[in-house]
């Protein structure tokens, strides 16, 4: 059902009278899924829309080109974790923090939420998430909380269902511990 | 997406305490997925505006004719480098040397001298005065005529 009204998208974006309509329907099916994606990895809301513009503006000048090799879907999502994992490499570089002062940073973001609630599971799960090394988070936050198979993000991530599968349930382990230790 | 129990069955058997926290936590300003849509096409329009260098942009052909010039000139810098132009001169001068280091300095003084004398010899004279006219056979007459007024006087044949 996706696929085909994806399908239509495409027809009507390359068709010059329909192509902002068709464009913006696009936006509006996937700008959220797109967005709780990037804003768990990066936090800040401010960021957050900056890789999700990004993330669209190359959808709009790719699409036309679209060889329709892969879903539209995966295609979409694969630029917006390049897009998200660049960001985050850039930040790395600007900084020159190590990983774990990156990752208490991003904390640190967390606990400065008007809504951080520290006795809160769902805020502890929060924290817990921004411990994990970058490509971990991303394989945890999409099955998780986005529920995407992983024969799909196997796809998108281009590793093996297994070596996802292991490091979604080792993920899923250091969280838990986390969460039982705070 | 994946059926969500299948979902929630992997983590009961991974990490059951995460089982059921899929609530959101950070929020969103008001009214911002309604704005973004219309937001993005003013970006990606004004993008497009400010991008008409895509018809100016070299053909991809120049950019490979470029590599191909460059990886030329390397290729024979890096080549002459090695082999320089003058080493097969200055092997000549090598071999010359040694050559005139085994004639008796009786030898050269007579070469020398022979040579001087050859070119006071009315052959050389002739020899000159033929290559000579043949030279100026293309030149005007009233040419060769200012050429001559112009020369100082010491120098006139």
């Amino acid at each position: 059902m996706t696929s085909t009204s994806d399908q239509q998208l495409l027809q009507e974006f390359r068709n010059p009278i329909m192509k902002e309509a068709a464009f913006t329907m696009l936006v509006k099916k996937y700008q959220e899924r797109i967005y709780w994606l990037i804003r768990r990895m990066v936090v800040s809301h401010e960021d957050t829309n900056d890789v999700v513009q990004n993330t669209f503006i190359r959808v709009w000048n790719g699409l036309e080109k679209f060889r329709e090799d892969s879903q539209l879907y995966t295609w979409i999502y694969r630029i917006a974790t390049n897009e998200c994992l660049s960001f985050l490499e850039q930040q790395k570089r600007k900084s020159l923090a190590s990983l774990s002062e990156k990752n208490q940073e991003r904390a640190e973001q967390v606990k400065a939420d008007p809504h951080f609630d520290a006795q809160k599971l769902e805020w502890k799960l929060e924290l817990a998430i921004q411990q994990l090394p970058e490509r971990q988070r991303m394989v945890f936050i999409l099955r998780y909380y986005q529920e995407m198979p992983y024969e799909q993000m196997s796809k998108l991530l281009e590793t093996s269902e297994g070596a996802l599968k292991a490091s979604y349930h080792h993920a899923a382990k250091k969280i838990e511990q986390y969460i039982l230790n705070h | 997406m994946e059926k969500k129990e299948t979902i929630q069955d992997e983590l009961r058997e991974v990490a059951p305490s995460l089982l059921h926290q899929q609530q959101s936590t950070f929020q969103v300003p008001t009214g911002y997925f309604e704005q973004f849509p219309h937001k993005l096409i003013a970006a990606a329009n004004k993008e497009e505006k400010n991008s008409p260098t895509i018809f100016f942009r070299s053909p991809r052909w120049t950019v490979f004719a470029a590599a191909a010039v460059t990886i030329s000139i390397l290729f024979f810098s890096l080549y002459y480098f090695r082999n320089p132009l003058n080493e097969e001169a200055s092997a000549v001068d090598q071999w010359a040397k040694q050559e005139i280091s085994k004639l008796s300095e009786e030898h050269v003084s007579d070469y020398i001298d022979n040579t001087n004398a050859f070119l006071q010899t009315d052959t050389a004279e002739k020899i000159e005065s033929n290559d000579l006219a043949v030279l100026i056979q293309d030149i005007p007459h009233a040419e060769i005529k200012r050429l001559l007024n112009d020369l100082p006087a010491t120098e006139m044949p």
